[in-house]
């Protein structure tokens, strides 16, 4: 009996505190409340962001000059095979229908069929490039990390040292350049090499997705590490920075949180960087296969290789705001 | 180690003349401690200038920038390097068609150095010889090689390409390129920038918002592929329609004033961002409020009391962005998607010389040197006008 009384008289104060936290935690909100909150919102403006960038590509589909159904069947055509392909094409349609089909397709990963190659879907053509330019992507994102943050770290503890302005130094001139330029000159420094010591280095192609014998390696190294050299300057620049600001405060806190942010930021310059690299060095990635259909005019190649890669940018950017809202609690003040 | 500390004691007033506080002239006690003969033996002329320009009037911190500026060196020196460009690429075509004698020319009959010294012309079958020393150092040169390509020489100051084009020429009008469409994308983008940034700073509420999503999607969208998508479904529509213009519609050029609008579409939401924020800073100060209980309107505020104050932030963010624009402008061209031949880029020339990089790299090697000098200028000058009109914003 008195056991049960004290067991309630104990239980109560406790099943309140629960509740009250609990009601606490549920309205009047938590940092785990309020970061969801905080992601909800980032999420709604990434899918307008989404929407204003797949409109912004379909109407300039939608608007390009020239009847695409016309140049696949030349000039002499059947005009029953004409109209049987532009509804095969779902180009009969009002604008708003295909901008649907356009937008539900995306989904579903179908962008509709190519112009070059007839009722073959964009996708299937884009897959031949993916898995080059994804791991191109890969190994250069993670050398910016695994080189430019040390970099910036060495710097900042060297700061004002001639380390550290040798340092800078060669990060801005790896900053300022175009991707091409250290591209070109690469090649000629390499074909220089390789027509006076008989030496068999490669300047173009890519080797075997994925797979990292030797030879596959030659092909690799130089596109990979080129690629990755804007993005190392960058985060070195920036963790050198945000080091120096955490090294003059009284209080020590993680100086990596900057650094999360820009990770969408370098997947910007990655994907920009990657059309060039596969350009040059003749890399048949997702680059190359867009290149190629701007040649054929094959629109649909077109948009869904910048549906995608923007897609990627801002997917890039809120899994960084995901791990900032992780890093800092202080995001609840947004 | 604070180089924050450092600086101002480099910038500030302090700095070569007298501590100011104590000296003489500003600390008048009513007799003067020195006269102005002996601040002049103890005192080396530069010094008293700047004194006596001092006492004159206090400098406006424009006037202070600008003198930070002119003490920046690498920044100087690039404005220099980049005006010797410019000047190459306006006057130089017009004298080095000037430079040269007659030629015979066995495709084309006698020509003179305003024929062959055009980017466009081709020179297919030259039948002079080297001279022997050439051969001494290119043992390899084959002869229907040097047919076409020449190396340096009085006539082709930087050689030839593969199709007898004169580099010199070529390279000439890529820089004039470059420079044209940097100065077109900078107006738009200015113009653009200002007008959307001071009515969303000034104003808020609905164009505030239509510029924070609009700028959310751009950023979004990596400008250079919003180009190629452009370039790439508009290119041959320009190509046909646009090649009627003269000037910046002939030979190949007719895909640039589509390139630049794509540019200066891409680069005016940031310029944009940059003004508003300026604008929501300028607006709580105290002229703008003295103005506004003046009676002055809305607009007149805007434009007599805010544009002027936003000179230098436009500065800066222009200068900054002349380097995106004209590394786009040689990727562009260099993807094939810009100017097309016979037109000349810095871009089209690295990627036509690319495939004889192993026989031929000087000619891949002096676009893109030339290109990376540019850019580097202008990211230094860029970043030493951000110092001087800013100093706070260094690392």
């Amino acid at each position: 009996m008195s056991d049960e009384l004290i067991g309630i008289e104990m239980a109560e104060p406790a099943k309140q505190a629960i509740l009250k936290t609990t009601i606490y935690y549920l309205f009047q909100g938590s940092e785990g409340r309020i970061m969801v909150q905080f992601l909800i919102k980032r999420f709604i403006g990434l899918l307008f962001v989404v929407v204003g960038v797949t409109f912004i590509t379909f109407v300039m589909g939608y608007f390009a000059p020239g009847d695409p159904i016309r140049g696949m069947l030349g000039t002499h055509f059947d005009p029953v095979v004409y109209a049987q392909l532009k509804h095969d094409y779902g180009l009969d349609q009002p604008f708003f229908v295909q901008y649907w089909h356009f937008l539900t397709g995306l989904f579903r990963l179908d962008f509709g069929l190519s112009y070059q190659y007839q009722n073959e879907p964009v996708w299937n053509i884009l897959l031949t490039g993916i898995p080059i330019s994804t791991e191109l992507g890969f190994w250069a994102l993670v050398l910016n990390v695994l080189i430019g943050i040390p970099i910036g770290i060495v710097s900042a503890l060297k700061a004002n040292t001639w380390i550290d302005t040798t340092n800078m130094g060669i990060v801005l001139v790896m900053y300022s350049l175009p991707v091409f330029v250290f591209a070109v000159f690469f090649q000629v420094v390499v074909v220089w090499i390789d027509n006076h010591t008989g030496a068999q280095w490669p300047v173009a192609n890519w080797g075997n997705p994925w797979q990292y014998t030797w030879s596959d390696l030659q092909f690799k190294i130089g596109p990979i590490v080129i690629l990755a050299l804007a993005g190392m300057a960058y985060l070195a620049r920036l963790t050198r920075t945000s080091m120096l600001e955490v090294l003059r405060q009284d209080f020590v806190r993680t100086a990596l949180i900057p650094l999360v942010t820009i990770l969408g930021l370098s997947l910007g310059l990655l994907v920009t960087g990657t059309f060039f690299l596969e350009d040059i060095f003749n890399i048949p990635g997702i680059g190359m296969v867009t290149l190629q259909a701007t040649q054929y005019r094959d629109y649909p190649v077109i948009q869904a290789t910048a549906v995608l890669l923007a897609v990627a940018v801002v997917l890039g950017n809120l899994i960084s705001d995901i791990l900032y809202t992780l890093v800092d609690p202080r995001i609840k003040a947004v | 180690m604070d180089t924050r500390d450092k600086n101002q004691e480099l910038t500030g007033e302090g700095y070569m003349a007298p501590d100011s506080g104590m000296s003489p002239i500003q600390f008048d006690p009513g007799f003067a401690l020195l006269t102005d003969n002996e601040l002049a033996t103890t005192l080396s002329e530069n010094e008293l200038k700047e004194l006596q320009e001092k006492k004159k009037k206090p400098a406006t911190p424009f006037q202070e920038s600008m003198r930070r500026l002119r003490r920046d060196k690498r920044a100087m020196a690039s404005v220099g390097i980049i005006a010797f460009f410019v000047l190459l690429a306006i006057f130089g075509p017009f004298i080095y068609q000037h430079i040269g004698g007659i030629y015979q020319s066995t495709l084309n009959g006698p020509i003179g150095p305003e024929v062959y010294h055009t980017y466009y012309h081709q020179e297919l079958d030259r039948q002079d010889e080297l001279p022997s020393w050439v051969y001494y150092f290119y043992s390899d040169l084959s002869k229907a090689d040097m047919q076409s390509r020449q190396l340096p020489s009085f006539q082709y100051w930087l050689g030839t390409d593969e199709l007898g084009r004169d580099l010199l020429a070529r390279l000439m009008q890529g820089i004039l390129i470059s420079i044209s469409v940097a100065v077109l994308v900078e107006i738009v983008d200015i113009v653009l920038g200002i007008t959307v940034g001071v009515l969303a700073g000034f104003h808020g509420g609905g164009i505030d918002q239509v510029l924070a999503r609009f700028t959310d999607i751009i950023f979004a969208f990596p400008g250079l592929l919003f180009i190629i998508l452009v370039a790439g479904i508009f290119g041959e529509w320009a190509d046909t329609n646009l090649s009627n213009i003269p000037i910046i519609g002939a030979n190949g050029n007719a895909r640039l004033l589509l390139v630049s609008l794509a540019l200066a579409f891409v680069a005016w939401p940031l310029m944009a961002r940059y003004v508003r924020g300026q604008t929501l800073q300028l607006k709580e100060q105290q002229f703008i409020e003295a103005a506004r209980t003046a009676g002055t309107s809305n607009t007149r505020i805007m434009i007599r009391h805010i544009i002027p104050n936003l000179f230098s932030i436009v500065v800066v963010a222009s200068t900054l962005n002349i380097v995106g624009t004209i590394i786009a402008e040689a990727g562009i061209s260099l993807l094939g998607l810009g100017v097309q031949t016979p037109g000349s880029s810095i871009g089209l020339m690295i990627s036509s010389a690319q495939n004889t990089v192993a026989s031929h790299p000087w000619e891949v090697l002096l676009p893109s040197g030339v290109l990376a000098i540019i850019v580097l200028c202008f990211s230094f000058f860029g970043d030493g006008l951000r110092d001087a009109f800013d100093p706070r914003s260094k690392d």
